[in-house]
């Protein structure tokens, strides 16, 4: 959940994730299917790739209502998707810009 | 949103270019730049690529113990690159600079400079990069005969490259191990072989005949998300509760192999790119072995010379663009230990090293996000950019206009002597299949005549694909040099520099059946218009 209050500026979320494979495209999107932004992970192994990455999505300002919302993820991966699971999707925050 | 390609230049590029003779700047005594980076879709962008078709041929031919082997240059990102890191952009602007300079050696050329992929305003391939009728065995398309399949490489390659990493010395291997590959052989099978592109037909997902960037990196690379990572004022993405900010580069790690995420540019449009230039049969880009295709080192030099723009920005509001003095101690003495030098010599670094592109000798032409910089410097003795808002609806064959200046000694200047370039910011109608957008340049309070057969029409650029619903603001950058010379030809250019900008929609003529039922009305937002 995140708690959005309107402004002039984007907002800049800071999406908490696991080791994501390559080529994978993680989309956010609220339960409405309003989709707010992706995470595409590059150069990651798994040699070095910790537990725990933060990726910044830049979100336009007015894309979301104010108030409480629920942002959930699915991942895409060579045309075929499904729900991001609790380890690859960790959670979300906005971020001071 | 996909993005909009500025039909004037796309009409330069499939219109070819001979090889015109690029000038580059004098060094001054002051060690002004001597190459000048331009756009690799501009006239001269596009001589330049000329030069670097030559050179990655003559590159392929070396011998495989060769340093300048294309390959070997090549490998040096699978060794050492740092991505989900601050040290992301530090890294690479070596790695580009070293190879510019090797460029002018192979492709004899000494006043060769790398060209950027202005995404931004370029959302595709460009023609120069695959196989045509005058290059069919083109060296910048992966799936000409200079590119090997696996087999051939390995038979060609293993045994150099097993000597090479016998010869690497005791802090190489370290950063190796740090890397994941404590051996020779956990290398070749765990880091070259999977990030080997094994079939050169596969080499990159894009074609002559289908060259755009599509969602979600066509997405990314729009101006407000480049302009969202121009916006921080602090080096360093903070993560962590309680102090979490925005910082224009990606967060700290403990060094340069490790990744622990990604700040805007380079987790959107830099991450995105990359990955869009492949798909599940294959593909370079997507892979660590990337910079094997030719094209990486323009997407790389568009991403330096973002960070160009953001130090410049920075700098002139009087911060650093810097680690914090708390920070530098554990950014700056990063190694670096694998970069080649022009004359095939070992050129070990440390990040602090690099964090200015001045003694490098190049500098950056304007180009997408120049203008979030560019509103708080005078460029080259022109007055700061002219700005306006609108804020007002357009449509089908209807008009908004913005009414604005010149910069300030532009008015008088002919064109040979400045560009004015329009930055015009504007939120599209829902859907944009089968219209084209349309700017036009007049005098101040005179209406133009809505058609591009009209001596104020300027440009105009259509959208490739559907929007996604977001209702995102869109700035396309439009040349305007030409319609302001010919009101000036005309003796209607007032004296004072006051013109309007105007945006309409048109009819593309396809996709007509979409007119009557969409809808059509826009906000022109703003224009921005710099002269250089």
């Amino acid at each position: 959940m995140i708690d959005v209050v309107s402004g002039s500026d984007p907002l800049v979320l800071a999406v908490r994730t696991g080791p994501l494979p390559a080529g994978a495209e993680l989309v956010l999107e609220t339960p409405e299917g309003l989709r707010i932004g992706s995470v595409s992970p590059f150069g990651a192994t798994a040699a070095t790739s910790p537990a725990e990455q933060v990726h910044l999505v830049p979100v336009p300002a007015g894309t979301l209502p104010d108030g409480r919302t629920e942002i959930r993820a699915r991942l895409i991966l060579h045309g075929s998707e499904r729900a991001a699971t609790a380890r690859e999707f960790l959670g979300v925050a906005i971020i001071g810009n | 949103m996909t993005g909009a390609i500025p039909t004037n230049r796309r009409t330069v590029l499939k219109g070819g270019a001979a090889l015109l003779a690029v000038p580059f700047l004098a060094r001054s005594a002051a060690g002004q730049a001597s190459h000048l980076r331009v756009s690799m879709t501009s006239e001269e962008g596009i001589a330049h690529l000329q030069t670097y078709r030559k050179a990655v041929a003559a590159m392929w031919a070396l011998d495989p113990s060769d340093p300048h082997n294309w390959f070997r240059y090549a490998m040096i990102h699978l060794m050492d690159c740092p991505h989900g890191n601050w040290w992301f952009f530090v890294w690479h602007r070596p790695y580009v600079a070293h190879l510019e300079r090797i460029v002018r050696i192979y492709g004899e050329d000494e006043a060769f400079a790398m060209p950027y992929w202005d995404w931004t305003a370029d959302p595709f391939v460009a023609d120069t990069f695959f196989a045509s009728s005058t290059y069919p065995d083109n060296a910048l398309d992966p799936s000409s005969s200079h590119y090997p399949d696996w087999d051939s490489f390995e038979s060609a390659y293993h045994d150099p490259i097993e000597a090479f990493w016998n010869g690497l010395s005791d802090a190489q291997k370290q950063q190796e191990n740090l890397r994941g590959f404590p051996d020779f052989d956990s290398f070749w099978t765990t880091g070259v072989q999977p990030n080997f592109n094994a079939n050169p037909a596969d080499g990159r997902s894009k074609t002559a005949a289908a060259p755009d960037l599509t969602p979600p990196a066509s997405d990314a690379v729009m101006l407000p998300v480049i302009e969202a990572g121009l916006r921080p004022e602090i080096f360093t993405t903070v993560v962590g509760s309680g102090q979490a900010r925005t910082g224009f580069n990606s967060p700290e790690s403990q060094n340069h192999h490790q990744g622990v995420g990604a700040a805007i540019l380079e987790g959107q449009p830099h991450n995105k790119v990359h990955n869009d230039l492949g798909n599940a049969a294959g593909g370079w880009m997507p892979s660590l072995l990337s910079s094997v295709d030719p094209i990486f080192f323009m997407h790389h030099c568009n991403v330096d010379r973002l960070w160009d723009v953001w130090t410049t920005k920075e700098r002139t509001a009087g911060r650093t663009a810097l680690p914090t003095a708390e920070e530098a101690p554990r950014f700056d003495p990063e190694p670096f230990l694998f970069y080649i030098g022009d004359a095939g010599q070992p050129a070990p670094s440390t990040a602090g090293a690099s964090m200015d592109i001045a003694p490098w000798g190049y500098a950056y032409t304007p180009g997408s996000g120049s203008a979030s910089a560019a509103g708080l410097q005078s460029r080259r003795g022109i007055a700061p950019n002219a700005t306006a808002q609108a804020n007002e609806g357009f449509g089908l064959n209807e008009g908004a206009t913005a009414s604005l200046s010149l910069p300030e000694g532009a008015a008088a200047a002919g064109a040979e002597e400045t560009r004015q370039v329009a930055q015009v910011t504007f939120t599209p109608p829902r859907t944009v299949k089968g219209l084209r957008f349309d700017v036009f340049v007049s005098p101040a309070g005179e209406t133009p005549e809505l058609s591009e057969d009209s001596p104020g029409f300027a440009g105009s650029f259509e959208f490739f694909g559907m929007l996604h619903g977001h209702g995102h603001d869109f700035t396309a950058v439009i040349d305007v040099t030409d319609a302001v010379e010919r009101l000036r030809e005309a003796g209607t250019l007032p004296e004072s520099g006051a013109i309007d900008v105007t945006l309409a929609a048109s009819g593309t003529g396809r996709e007509d059946r979409t007119l009557e039922s969409a809808p059509l009305e826009g906000v022109f937002k703003s224009v921005v218009l710099e002269s250089f």
